[in-house]
């Protein structure tokens, strides 16, 4: 029935290099036992951890090949029947040796842990340096140009809403930088920014939330035309989990816990129900302040067709717009007040790092950070079949529509009729994965993920 | 799941950084009176390359309280380019916009440029002139120099007396011109390894005729190859006598034993001791 080979990733190549070795590279692709790599929204590089059987001391310190924590390891995954590459050759760094545990005195596993090349690298490179530049053109030269991160900038969506400004950065690592930058960058709609990597390029992506969203479901070649389906069908479990690829008839998330979900205190405590911030001029002393909403902020999504509307109001579940304190719906409050300060013509003609032309765009800081937070309070953890997002080349920034069925026990599956669990189900954002390669096993995706969108119309 | 920050403290006050920076123009056009644009140790690079003058930020600066500061009344700041000022960022680590809150009063020193400048300049004064009849002509550039050097030797440890040997001998041996010989009237050996030693400080090999490396080369040579020198001046009390300072430099680490230490370069121990006095 199956018409996928069932086997299972092959490590095609694993070298290790370094400058003490004598151009003799180290090929330990036949001792790597397990290899773990995570990838998550909020880090523009991978980490992770390989385990090596050393079973003929290689790395028992007598010869050329001792491990200081600066070597770099290439590695390089296949897919199941080489059509395709789950990782093109990515080199890393070692950076620690995590354990070392010896089986017996003629071998031992040694795992190391590793790090993107440039994540290593950046730290070398903290710098004090004038940049001018949109939010967007400032992070990719940092990426791309000023000899600093030296890898490739991917996820060009657009660029922030802010506009050119002169920065100094303040002896920072690259990636610091870019963070700073990303923090400060936002859409038109008050929405995010990301910086990430996945496992299928190495480099730096840059992609607002509005971005993800707006492009919907964005994981195609997969056999469910856009659902991800979870069942509690155990007959197809079994077999399921023998496979390298899903068929249509498996449940491609196989298992899944949804914990500390709807924290609305949490998000009150943040800001991110409703907050103001202000700002004062201290040049001009001209004083700004805006009123933050969420309620206010998500129908804004809602009427710029970022996120669904549903009865004239936005289709969300994470704020209660409806219920009341002291007579009030919660939004009304405002239960942090940011104050901040900004200078004049500090840097000439351009605007600083602070400098907003108006007070949508300061309360475009607030509303930013309150939907990144948002987002946490709808997350899931679950395991999925990895096959999929490899044929697809899909990872963190990604977006997936699961779907969930009710615990309604009177729920007739002989009919058809699955009654959808829709508090659950929906769009869901990729927001970290665990990837571990066992050899001769099947790979195990661990994903959280975090909804966005009821878009299960059915 | 963490909480997510983008915004930095609730208040800007909770967040305070402070600075100690140059003033690189006190001169502003006009809509930026009142400002100066400073280069701020630890934040902004020395480097010109990586920050222009041009990019650096027009700092605002707190004038007394007995100043009205409103609308162009009231007095002005009197920096000048040079200053060494104070301040505090208002955004804290960000650190992009910074707030002059005073100027520290400073002693001026030649730049590392404007002595590299001084060997393009021929003294007027031939070397070994006795001092009795160039003191009126001489410098203002070696009298610097002289001043820096006993500085630089009183800094490293050694006694008035025994800085002012060192440095007598110099000024009369070379009157600190650094091309050549160098300072010390170095041989080829103790030359090229003066090339190797700068190495360490500067991969411009040109820069061993830097004046201030070549101090620290002297230095180094006193607590390596040097060690007798060294040891019998640092017992040294006197500049003057058989085991003065002025005697044991030139005959241990000048290796000039054809004279004693004559008048004249006693004189310029003399006077090096009274650049310190």
């Amino acid at each position: 029935m199956s018409t996928h080979v069932q086997t299972p990733w092959k490590l095609s190549r694993v070298v290790i290099t370094s400058e003490r070795f004598k151009n003799q590279p180290l090929d330990v692709t036949s001792l790597v036992s397990n290899l773990t790599l995570f990838e998550n929204i909020e880090r523009p590089y991978l980490t992770g951890n390989i385990f090596i059987l050393d079973d003929s001391g290689l790395f028992d310190g007598s010869g050329l090949y001792d491990i200081r924590g600066t070597e770099t390891i290439s590695v390089t995954i296949e897919g199941n029947d080489k059509s395709f590459n789950i990782m093109e050759e990515r080199k890393f760094k070692i950076t620690s040796i995590k354990s070392e545990a010896k089986g017996n005195d003629r071998s031992a596993v040694l795992v190391f842990n590793l790090v993107d090349e440039y994540y290593f690298n950046n730290y070398l490179k903290r710098f004090s340096k004038s940049l001018k530049g949109t939010p967007g053109k400032i992070i990719q030269n940092i990426v791309e140009g000023e000899q600093l991160l030296n890898t490739s900038f991917y996820g060009w969506s657009g660029d922030a809403t802010q506009s050119k400004m002169k920065v100094i950065i303040p002896y920072l690592t690259p990636l610091g930088a870019i963070e700073w930058i990303r923090d400060r960058s936002t859409t038109s709609n008050g929405s995010p920014y990301f910086t990430y990597s996945n496992l299928y390029n190495q480099g730096v992506y840059w992609r607002s939330l509005d971005d993800m969203i707006g492009g919907g479901y964005s994981i195609n070649n997969d056999p469910y035309a856009g659902y991800f389906p979870f069942t509690n069908s155990t007959a197809l479990v079994n077999d399921a989990n023998e496979r390298w690829f899903p068929e249509p008839e498996d449940q491609i998330i196989e298992e899944v816990e949804f914990t500390d979900r709807h924290n609305l205190l949490k998000l009150i405590r943040t800001g991110a129900v409703g907050s103001e911030i202000s700002n004062l001029d201290v040049n001009k002393n001209i004083p700004d302040r805006s009123i933050y909403s969420s309620k206010i902020h998500t129908d804004t999504l809602s009427t710029n067709g970022i996120i669904p509307i549903e009865n004239n109001k936005s289709k969300q579940n994470i704020i209660d717009d409806i219920s009341l304190v002291d007579g009030l719906p919660i939004h009304y409050y405002q239960s942090r007040y940011f104050a901040q300060l900004s200078l004049d013509k500090v840097y000439g003609k351009y605007n600083s790092y602070y400098d907003d032309a108006d007070r949508v765009k300061l309360r475009h800081r607030v509303e930013s950070m309150a939907l990144k937070n948002m987002l946490q309070t709808n997350a899931i953890s679950c395991r999925m079949n990895v096959g999929l997002l490899f044929s697809a080349q899909s990872g963190v920034g990604d977006v997936a529509s699961f779907v969930f069925n009710s615990n309604n026990s009177s729920n007739d599956q002989s009919s058809g009729d699955e009654i959808i669990d829709r508090e659950k189900s929906g769009d869901y954002l990729l927001y970290s994965i665990s990837y571990n390669f066992t050899r001769n096993q099947k790979p195990i995706c661990n994903v959280k993920a975090v909804k966005l969108a009821n878009n299960y119309n059915q | 799941m963490k909480i997510i920050r983008t915004l930095q403290r609730e208040f800007y006050g909770d967040s305070t950084r402070w600075f100690v920076a140059t003033v690189v123009n006190a001169t502003p056009h006009y809509g930026y009176e009142g400002r100066v644009k400073i280069r701020i140790h630890g934040v902004h690079s020395n480097k010109v390359s990586d920050i222009p003058e041009a990019d650096l930020p027009w700092a605002s600066i707190v004038i007394p309280t007995t100043e009205e500061g409103v609308s162009g009344l009231g007095k002005n700041p009197k920096l000048t380019a040079g200053s060494i000022v104070f301040g505090f960022f208002l955004d804290g680590e960000s650190s992009q916009l910074p707030v002059v809150l005073g100027s520290l009063p400073r002693e001026d020193y030649p730049t590392e440029t404007q002595l590299t400048n001084l060997f393009t300049n021929d003294f007027e004064t031939p070397i070994g002139t006795p001092i009795s009849s160039t003191l009126t002509s001489e410098t203002e550039k070696r009298r610097r120099k002289r001043s820096e050097s006993m500085k630089f030797f009183i800094d490293s440890g050694y006694t008035v007396n025994q800085a002012a040997g060192i440095v007598g001998n110099l000024d009369y041996e070379s009157r600190f011109i650094t091309t050549g010989s160098g300072i010390a009237k170095w041989n080829d050996t103790r030359k090229n390894n003066l090339v190797s030693f700068s190495q360490k400080f500067v991969s411009a090999p040109e820069l061993s005729e830097n004046f201030q490396i070549q101090l620290k080369y002297v230095l180094y040579e006193l607590r390596t190859n040097k060690t007798i020198a060294n040891g019998k001046l640092l017992k040294a009390t006197t500049i003057e006598g058989a085991n003065g300072s002025a005697e044991t430099i030139r005959k241990f680490y000048i290796n000039n034993s054809s004279k004693t230490a004559s008048d004249d370069i006693l004189s310029w121990c003399i006077l090096a001791k009274q650049e310190i006095a």
